[in-house]
């Protein structure tokens, strides 16, 4: 399912060719054990997964993923005080300011408040 | 390679942002940047904020290669090709014109030093935040000790030399570059007889480049090869790549089948330096010349 997808992509960018590769056969197991719409990828995770070995070509793989479809971002804005405040498409949604529900307080949104995770566009 | 350059500037940025103005920071970099790059930058920042964008932008790493006599040095330009890495390894031919074998046996070689440290310090220049790496062959290999001792400001992270004619006995602890056998290989060719000639027919020279330094701070690496041997695209990608990239040091399967060294090369090994036998020679016969004269001129005093 998700190898044909990627043929595409390969095409297009040869030098990640490997770790696409082991990135459709990650999400085509899934697929098969139907537990895809569950996956919830974070960069780590993905960076695992294709055996990418530095952070740049990781990036890299991720922008591929993204502007082709295959991964949807998910930015979630935490509390300092622990668990998700609000979910965002892209950070450029992301307020400079938002409510944080779990204290009653507002708060400024920092980069270390953001955890993005990646699911599959099925 | 564009990618790493576009990710490299967006973390200098938002290394240099404070946190709560960073996500406005970034949409301003992102606007100022072409729609083809948004998916990139997108990606980049969630590595930032993940606190990983740390290990993807990388130093550019950036590649001397200095030559020994008598040559056009052309495996510089074959080993350019075989190693540069767009946007991560940038590597520079550095020479100093031809240099003869009476210049090499002879007292002038500061103008070569001179000229090789001012392209060093011009790499660093060019290429500020950047790793330098330094691959020298032969006499390249007895300037970057001197400069590596006279010029501290000249950071060099790794170092590989071949064909070394550095002394076996140079002082690799004393240097302000704190070398290990992590960052600094020596590669030593098992039938290279010039190293041992180069010592034995002038001052200053030494034969690590045929018997290794032996020493904690280097890692001897041995081929079954002679002088210049080592510049095959096969070596570059095998040995020097890795190396260059991440700072691996691949065994030689050679290491450990090498043979004891030539006749040749252990007879010459152990033969003081001709230059000392010559000067032996020169002080004897001026003191010879003296005594005579002494001899013949005191009849003359005398009467």
């Amino acid at each position: 399912m998700f190898s044909a997808k990627f043929s595409n992509i390969i095409s297009r960018a040869p030098s990640s060719a490997q770790a696409l590769d082991l990135v459709a056969k990650y999400l085509d197991r899934a697929a098969e054990q139907k537990r895809l719409h569950r996956l919830r990828l974070d960069p780590m995770l993905i960076q695992q997964i294709s055996k990418v070995s530095t952070s740049s070509e990781l990036a890299v793989l991720i922008a591929l993923l993204t502007s082709e479809h295959i991964l949807r971002r998910v930015v979630v804005v935490e509390s300092p005080a622990g668990g998700g405040v609000a979910e965002y498409d892209s950070v450029d949604d992301v307020p400079d300011r938002l409510h944080d529900h779990l204290r009653d307080v507002q708060m400024d949104v920092t980069p270390g408040d953001l955890r993005t995770v990646y699911v599959a566009n099925t | 390679m564009a990618e790493h350059d576009l990710l490299r500037r967006l973390k200098s940025l938002l290394d240099a942002t404070p946190p709560t103005e960073a996500l406005a920071a970034f949409r301003g970099f992102k606007a100022a940047h072409p729609q083809n790059d948004h998916a990139l930058l997108d990606a980049g920042f969630d590595l930032f904020a993940l606190g990983q964008l740390a290990v993807a932008a990388e130093r550019l790493i950036v590649v001397a290669l200095i030559h020994g006599i008598r040559t056009a040095a052309n495996w510089q330009e074959k080993a350019r090709e075989a190693l540069a890495v767009e946007g991560k390894v940038v590597v520079a031919p550095v020479g100093y014109g031809y240099q003869d074998v009476f210049r090499f046996l002879g007292p002038w070689r500061k103008g070569a030093i001179d000229r090789v440290k001012q392209e060093l310090r011009d790499l660093q220049r060019i290429h500020t935040d950047s790793d330098l790496v330094v691959m020298a062959h032969s006499f390249g290999t007895f300037i970057i000790s001197k400069i590596l001792k006279d010029a501290p400001d000249i950071r060099i992270k790794r170092l590989l030399l071949c064909g070394s004619i550095i002394p076996i006995a140079f002082r690799w602890d004393s240097l302000s570059n704190e070398f290990t056998n992590k960052t600094c290989i020596n590669e030593v060719g098992t039938r290279d007889i010039w190293p041992v000639f180069a010592r034995v027919a002038s001052f200053g020279y030494g034969e690590s480049g045929s018997f290794g330094f032996k020493t904690a701070r280097v890692s001897d690496r041995f081929f079954d090869y002679g002088h210049s041997d080592f510049f095959t695209d096969d070596h570059f990608k095998t040995f020097w790549k890795p190396f260059i990239l991440t700072g691996t040091v691949v065994a030689s399967p050679w290491d450990s089948k090498r043979p004891t060294p030539s006749w040749l090369v252990s007879v010459l090994g152990g033969v003081p330096m001709v230059k000392g036998l010559v000067m032996l020679l020169a002080a004897g016969l001026i003191g010879t010349l003296l005594y005579w004269a002494s001899r013949a001129a005191l009849p003359f005093i005398a009467g």
